[in-house]
C-alpha cells in the first residue's frame, strides 16, 4: 500500500528525506570507495598494530609514508609502543651532546661494546635484570625528527640478548643519542 | 583521521572524503593476510554512521571493551582482543573468548560466557553481548580509531578501565564517546546537498501533479524530463544533477524511500528528539532501519563477496559489474526499465564523457567523443543480460552437482528454484516411509530432504525429469574452469559451504534477471521498438552532451 | 712449524675458519661470516660450547668470549663443534691458517664433541664430502696435504670404493676415523686440552651426557607422546584448562564419592537450528541451539541425527578431592572388534568442582554410528603402586585393542585403587 505526499505527516516527511539523504550518501561513499578499488590499500591502526607487535614484520613504505603525512598516526603508533613496551628507556634526562655508550631502563641496561676483532663493529648487549622475565622480541627506537627504528632481537640467553652491528649503523647511531627513547617488546 | 589517501577518493557529497577514506580504511583492514571485516559488516557499519544510528553501538563497544581488557594479557590487553584475534567472525570471537578468558581460571570473575554470548557483572547492574555482534562492533571500533585516533580512545577507555568499570560509568563512557563521533561526523557528514537534492526532486514531482505525487509518479519520461531541464542548470545550489546515472539513482532512491515510508511502522514507536521534532528530526534508529528495509534487502552480491562463497568465482568482475544497477534498484527498476535501460547505455557513455573533459582534452576531440560514445546499443544491452541469465543458470546447475554429491540440503531448494515444475512422484517411494499411496512430498523433514538428496544421486530411481536435471548439473560442472569448480576444489570439505551460501544469492539474482528481461519483453515503447527508441534517444542525450559538455554548434 | 687452515664441512660446502678473536668478556661469544656484523644463528651454540661451566673452550684456553668469522654460513647441528675445537688449538699456539694466510696443512672436519673429547657422529657426510669436491682438487692440484676427519661411524658408513674412485684415502687426501678429539690434535702435533671439568656441566651444551633418565620414565615418555600425537590427529580435539563449576549440592564428603558420582560427564551438543545449517552457526547467522546429555556409566546414550551435529564437547566435573586425572578415549564404529586409544588428557591437576573440557572433531560424514568411549582415571594419592599400574595400562594401550581387552584393562585399574569412570557414548546419523 502506498499514500502520496500530501497524505504524508510532517514525521513521515522528514523521515522520508532524512533516509534519502542517508541513502544518497550512501550511494555516494559506495561509488567513490568503489572507484579506487583498484588502487592500494588504506593504512590503518591495524598496520600500525601489526607492525609494533609482529617482530619480524618491517614497515612497509606505506605505512613509512602515512606516519609521515599523518603526526596523529604516528601519535598513536608511539602511545601503543609505550603502553605496549615491556621495557622502556626514555630520552636521557640531561640531555647534550654526548653520545651514549650505555642505556638504562627499569629492569634492563643496554651496553655497546666494541669488537676487538672488527673495530668498526659493536656489540649490543641487553641485559635483563630478571632473567625470568618473559624476553623482548623487538627493539625500537624513536628519535625526536627521524623516524622509528624497529630492529628484530635473537632469542634472550640467561637474562641476556646480544646483538652486533656497524658502527655507522643507523641502530648504534640511534642508540648513541641521548635523545631518543627506546622501547623493548 | 588515518589513510593518507584522501585525496584519491572523489568528492562525494553527503560525506566528506574523509569519510569515505575512513570507511575505506576499516574496508581494506586485514588480519592473518584476509580481510578482517565481510562486505556485509562493513556496510552495516555504513548504515550505523550515515544514518547516526550509534547510540546503542556505542554502548555495546564500551561493555565490550571491558570484555576485551579482562580477556587480553597485560600489557596490551584490550587491544589484544580487537587487533590481534584474527578476521572479524562470530566463531573467530567465540575461539577467542574461549582460550584466553575462559581457560584462565578465575582471570575475570565479572565475565562469563556461554556459546552463544558474554555476560558482564558489574555492582550495579549487567550487560550482555552476543558473539554475533562482535564482528560488527569490532568493524565500529576499527572505524573509531580511524576517525578520532588511538589515543583519543585510549585514553576514554583507560579511565573507564582504571577506576573499576561499572554500568554506569560504561554508560557515561558511551555517552562521551557518541559525542566524539558526533562532533568529528558534524564536520564530515553534511546533508545539506541531499536536502536540497530531495527538496528539488519533490518541487520537480509536485509540479507535474498539481501539488501531489506518490511513487508511482516516478515513471521514465519523468526521469528524463528532469534530467533534460536540470542538468544544463548552472548548480548555484551545489546540488548535481548533471549526469542521467545520478538522476536515475535519484528517482529510484526517492521511489523505494516513498514506498517504504508509508508503510513503516516503527515510526510510530519512534523516540521523538527532544524539542526538535517538530523541526523535523526523526529517531536516527528509524532512519537506519528504513535505509536497512531498502538498503539490505540481502543484495545477493554482497553475500557473493563474503566468505564463504567468495571463494569461488560465480561472476567475475564484468558480470558483476554488469549486474550491479540492476540489483541495487531492485524492484524500483522494474517501474522504470527504459530509464534504467537509457542509464546502462547512455548513462555510461556519459561517464567516459565526463572522464574525458576531467583529462581535458580538446573540444574537437570532445565532440567526437560524443557522438561515438555509445559502445551497446539497447539490443545489445539486453543481449547481454540474456548471457547473464544464461551463466547464472549454468552457474545454478553447477551447485547443484557439488551440493548434491556433498549431500547438502541447499540442492532440494536448488531443484526447487531451477524446475519449480518438476515431477517429484518417482521419488514418493523414497520420501515417505511405510506409505506406498504416497503421494505428497514432505520437504519439511531433515530425514526426507538426507533421503532424497541421497535419491538425486542415482538417475536410474528419480524419474526421467530428475535424472536429465542431474545430467544437466553434472555437464555444467564439467563445462565450468572458474576458480572454485575445479574437481579438486569442489571435492574440498569447505566448498560445499561456499556454494550452499551462494545457493539463495544466486537464485535472487536469476528471479531478478528473469523478471526484467521479461518487463522488458513486455513493455510497450514510446517509438515502437527498441531500434527506433535507440534512435530516438540516441539523438536526445546528443544534443544535451553537446550542450552541457559546451562543444555544441 | 706448519700453520694449518681448517675446513668445517657443511652440506653446503666447506666453511673457512678465517679468524678467531678473543672478544670482550662480557660478551658472548659469535660465529660470524666473513668478517660482517652477521653473527650466525648457531652462535649462542658457540658461547655454551666455549663458555664454562658448560663449555669446554675456556676452560681449555683460558677465555671466555671468542668471535670466530667463518667464510661460508653454518646454518644448524652440531658438526661444526669438531672443526671449531681444533680452530681453537691451532690458535692456541699460533698455527691456525687465518684468511688469506699460506697453509701447509689443511684439515677438514665433521664431528660433535661430548665432553670427554668424544666424537660423536653426524648426518650427511658423503653430501659433504661431495660439495666439497672443487676444494679438495684445488688442494690437490696445489699440493697441500688434506686430511678429513670424520666420526669413526660415519666413516664405517661410508663406501670405501667410492671414497677412492673420489680420489680420497690416499696419502695426499686422507680420510681419518675419529673416536675422540685427541687422535687428530695428536695427528696435528697439538696437545689435547683439559676436557673433562666438573660435574656441573649441563647437557645444553653437549649432547647425550649428564642426566639419565630411569627406562620406564623414557618409555612412558615416548608412548605418551605418541599417543598424543595420535591423539591429535585422530580425534582433533581441544582440551579447555580446568573450569571452576559452580559448588556441588552433596550430600558427603569426597571420600564418599564414587565413580560417575564423583566425575559426572556431560555430552554438550550444538545443533543448527532447525531450517539452518551448521555453516551458517559457524559463521553467525544462525544461533545454535546447544543442548546437554549427563552420561551414565552403566546405560550408554544414543545421540540420534548425529550427522546433523555441529559440535560436541564432553565437559568432565570433578566432584571428588582435588586429583590427577587421565582421561583416555577410543572412537569406532558400533561394532567394530578393534579400538584404537588415545590419550586426552594427561596428568592434570583439576581441583574439587573444576572442570575439564574435551572438544571432540566430528567426522565430516557420518554414515555408520560410532562409539565414543570415555575412561577417567583419577590419583588421588601418590604411592601404593599407581603409577606402575598406569604406566602398564598405558603400555597395554600402544596399539588396537579388542573392545573386551579395553574393559579388562580398566577393571584392573580399578583393582588397583584408581578412580575409574567408564562411559559409552554412541552417535547415531
Amino acid at each position: 500500500m502506498t499514500g502520496t505526499w500530501k497524505a504524508f505527516t510532517q514525521d513521515r516527511r522528514a523521515l522520508a528525506e532524512q533516509a534519502f539523504d542517508a541513502l544518497s550518501t550512501l550511494d555516494e561513499i559506495t561509488a567513490a570507495m568503489r572507484a579506487r578499488e583498484t588502487g592500494e590499500r588504506q593504512v590503518g591502526f591495524g598496520d600500525v598494530y601489526a607492525y609494533v607487535n609482529e617482530p619480524g614484520r618491517p614497515m612497509s613504505t606505506r605505512l613509512r609514508e602515512a606516519l609521515e603525512a599523518d603526526d596523529r598516526l604516528r601519535d598513536d603508533l608511539l602511545r601503543l609502543l609505550a603502553k605496549t613496551a615491556g621495557y622502556r628507556c626514555p630520552r636521557s634526562a640531561a640531555a647534550g651532546t654526548k653520545v651514549l655508550e650505555s642505556r638504562h631502563g627499569q629492569g634492563f641496561t643496554i651496553r655497546l661494546r666494541p669488537s676487538r676483532a672488527e673495530p668498526s663493529q659493536v656489540y649490543v648487549v641487553i641485559e635483563l635484570l630478571d632473567p625470568a622475565a618473559e624476553a623482548p622480541r623487538s627493539l625500537f627506537i624513536a628519535e625526536q625528527q627521524d623516524g622509528l627504528l624497529k630492529q628484530a632481537l635473537p632469542e634472550a640467553r640467561g637474562g641476556t640478548v646480544q646483538l652486533l652491528a656497524e658502527t655507522e649503523s643507523d641502530l648504534i647511531r640511534a642508540l648513541r643519542n641521548p635523545r631518543s627513547e627506546v622501547f623493548l617488546r | 583521521m588515518h589513510g593518507a589517501t584522501v585525496e584519491q577518493l572523489d568528492l562525494v557529497a553527503g560525506g566528506s572524503p574523509e569519510l569515505a577514506a575512513a570507511f575505506q580504511t576499516v574496508s581494506d583492514t586485514e588480519a592473518q593476510g584476509l580481510p578482517k571485516f565481510s562486505p556485509r559488516i562493513c556496510r552495516k557499519l555504513m548504515h550505523s554512521v550515515v544514518c547516526r544510528a550509534y547510540a546503542q553501538a556505542m554502548l555495546e563497544v564500551c561493555h565490550l571493551v571491558t570484555v576485551a581488557e579482562a580477556c587480553g594479557r597485560s600489557p596490551r590487553r584490550y587491544e589484544e582482543f580487537f587487533w590481534d584475534s584474527g578476521p572479524a567472525c562470530t566463531a573467530g570471537f567465540r575461539a577467542y573468548v574461549d582460550r584466553e578468558l575462559l581457560g584462565e581460571a578465575d582471570a575475570a570473575p565479572h565475565v562469563s560466557a556461554d556459546y552463544a554470548k558474554v555476560d558482564i557483572s558489574y555492582d550495579d547492574g549487567s550487560f550482555a553481548i552476543a558473539y554475533s555482534r562482535m564482528p560488527f562492533l569490532s568493524a565500529m571500533v576499527e572505524f573509531l580509531v580511524t576517525v578520532l585516533g588511538y589515543g583519543e580512545l585510549d585514553d576514554l577507555w583507560q579511565t573507564m578501565l582504571s577506576r573499576g568499570p561499572t554500568a554506569a560509568s560504561v554508560a557515561d563512557t558511551a555517552n562521551r564517546l557518541s559525542r566524539l563521533l558526533y562532533g568529528h561526523l558534524k564536520d564530515h557528514l553534511t546533508t545539506a546537498q541531499s536536502h536540497r537534492k530531495f527538496a528539488c526532486l519533490v518541487a520537480f514531482l509536485r509540479d507535474l501533479g498539481d501539488g501531489d505525487f506518490g511513487p508511482t509518479a516516478i515513471e521514465d519520461p519523468v526521469v528524463l524530463d528532469f534530467w533534460l531541464a536540470r542538468s544544463g542548470k548552472n548548480s548555484s545550489d551545489n546540488v548535481d544533477f548533471r549526469t542521467f546515472a545520478s538522476v536515475f539513482r535519484a528517482f529510484v532512491r526517492l521511489r523505494q524511500v516513498l514506498e517504504e515510508v508509508y508503510d513503516f511502522r516503527a515510526l510510530r514507536d519512534a523516540r521523538p528528539i527532544g524539542p526538535d521534532r517538530a523541526a523535523g528530526e526523526v529517531d536516527p534508529d528509524s532512519i537506519r532501519s528504513l535505509v536497512e528495509n531498502i538498503d539490505e534487502t540481502e543484495n545477493p552480491l554482497v553475500v557473493l563477496r563474503d566468505p564463504p562463497a567468495d571463494a569461488i568465482k560465480f561472476l567475475n568482475k564484468t558480470e558483476a559489474a554488469d549486474l550491479e544497477l540492476l540489483i541495487a534498484s531492485g524492484r524500483t527498476g522494474l517501474a522504470l526499465p527504459l530509464s534504467f535501460m537509457r542509464c546502462e547505455v547512455f548513462g555510461v557513455a556519459q561517464a567516459r564523457i565526463s572522464q574525458a573533459q576531467r583529462r581535458k582534452v580538446a573540444p574537437e576531440e570532445l565532440r567526437a567523443l560524443i557522438e561515438g560514445c555509445v559502445h551497446d546499443d539497447y539490443l545489445e544491452r539486453q543481449s547481454r543480460l540474456q548471457k547473464l541469465a544464461r551463466h547464472t543458470d549454468r552457474v545454478l546447475l553447477a551447485s547443484l552437482e557439488v551440493l548434491a554429491t556433498a549431500r547438502r540440503p541447499e540442492a532440494v531448494i536448488l531443484v526447487a528454484a531451477l524446475r519449480p515444475d518438476i515431477d517429484l512422484r518417482p521419488l514418493a517411494k523414497f520420501l515417505i516411509a511405510g506409505d506406498d499411496e504416497g503421494k505428497i512430498v514432505q520437504l519439511d523433514s531433515i530425514a526426507i530432504r538426507e533421503r532424497l538428496i541421497a535419491a538425486m544421486a542415482c538417475p536410474q530411481t528419480v524419474g526421467p525429469e530428475l535424472a536429465s536435471l542431474m545430467g544437466e548439473a553434472n555437464k555444467a560442472l564439467k563445462s565450468l574452469s572458474r576458480q572454485g569448480f575445479g574437481e579438486e576444489e569442489t571435492a574440498l570439505p569447505s566448498a560445499g559451504d561456499g556454494f550452499a551460501s551462494a545457493a539463495q544469492p544466486l537464485i535472487e539474482i536469476r528471479r531478478q534477471l528473469a523478471a526484467f528481461r521479461r518487463k522488458l519483453q513486455g513493455m510497450k515503447l514510446p517509438r515502437g521498438d527498441w531500434e527506433e527508441q535507440y534512435e530516438a534517444d540516441s539523438e536526445i542525450f546528443r544534443s544535451q552532451f553537446l550542450l552541457l559538455y559546451g562543444v555544441a554548434a | 712449524m706448519t700453520s694449518v687452515r681448517v675446513y668445517i664441512a657443511t652440506t653446503d660446502g666447506p666453511a673457512e675458519v678465517q679468524r678467531i678473536t678473543e672478544e670482550e668478556p662480557n660478551v658472548k661469544s659469535v660465529i660470524c661470516l666473513d668478517g660482517k656484523a652477521l653473527a650466525l644463528p648457531i652462535s649462542p651454540d658457540y658461547e655454551a660450547f666455549v663458555r664454562s661451566p658448560t663449555g669446554i673452550l675456556e676452560r681449555a684456553y683460558g677465555h671466555p668470549a671468542y668471535r670466530m668469522d667463518v667464510s661460508a654460513a653454518i646454518s644448524e647441528g652440531m658438526s661444526w663443534q669438531l672443526g671449531a675445537l681444533v680452530a681453537h688449538a691451532l690458535l692456541a699456539v699460533g698455527r691456525l691458517a687465518q684468511k688469506n694466510e699460506q697453509a701447509s696443512q689443511v684439515v677438514w672436519l665433521t664431528g660433535e664433541v661430548d665432553r670427554d673429547l668424544q666424537i660423536l657422529p653426524v648426518e650427511y657426510v658423503r653430501e659433504k664430502i661431495r660439495h666439497s669436491g672443487p676444494l679438495l682438487a684445488e688442494l690437490k692440484a696445489a699440493k697441500v696435504p688434506v686430511i678429513l676427519g670424520v666420526p669413526r661411524r660415519n666413516h664405517d658408513e661410508l663406501d670405501t670404493g667410492w671414497l677412492e674412485r673420489a680420489g680420497k684415502g690416499v696419502e695426499a687426501c686422507r680420510i681419518v676415523p675419529l673416536d675422540s678429539a685427541d687422535q687428530i690434535l695428536d695427528l696435528l702435533g697439538l696437545a689435547a686440552p683439559c676436557a673433562k671439568g666438573p660435574q656441573a656441566a649441563s647437557a645444553h651444551a653437549l649432547p647425550f651426557v649428564g642426566q639419565t633418565r630411569p627406562m620406564i620414565g623414557v618409555l612412558l615418555g615416548l608412548v605418551v607422546m605418541g599417543a598424543l600425537l595420535s591423539a591429535i590427529a585422530w580425534w582433533g580435539y581441544g582440551l579447555d584448562p580446568p573450569v571452576r563449576g559452580p559448588p556441588a549440592g552433596r550430600a558427603g564428603g569426597p571420600g564418599e564419592r564414587k565413580g560417575i558420582n564423583q566425575f559426572p560427564v556431560a555430552a554438550i551438543e550444538t545443533w543448527a537450528p532447525r531450517g539452518s545449517t551448521c555453516a551458517a552457526v559457524n559463521f553467525g547467522t544462525a544461533e545454535a541451539e546447544v543442548t546437554e546429555t549427563a552420561l551414565s556409566e552403566h546405560t550408554p546414550i544414543t545421540t540420534q541425527g548425529a550427522e546433523q551435529l555441529c559440535g560436541l564437547r564432553y565437559r568432565i566435573s570433578n566432584r571428588g578431592g582435588k586429583a590427577e586425572i587421565w582421561i583416555f578415549g577410543a572412537r569406532s564404529a558400533k561394532g567394530s572388534s578393534s579400538l584404537n586409544t588415545k590419550i586426552l588428557a594427561q596428568a592434570r591437576l583439576v581441583d574439587e568442582d573444576e572442570s575439564v573440557v574435551l572438544d571432540i572433531r566430528l567426522p565430516r560424514r557420518l554414515q555408520q554410528p560410532l562409539l565414543h568411549r570415555l575412561a577417567i582415571v583419577a590419583v588421588r594419592s601418590p604411592g601404593g603402586g599407581k603409577g606402575q599400574r598406569l604406566n602398564g595400562f598405558i603400555t597395554a594401550l600402544d596399539g588396537p585393542v579388542r573392545p573386551a581387552e579395553w574393559d579388562r584393562l580398566l577393571a584392573g585399574l580399578q583393582e588397583g585403587s584408581l578412580d575409574v569412570v567408564h562411559l559409552t557414548h554412541e552417535l547415531d546419523p
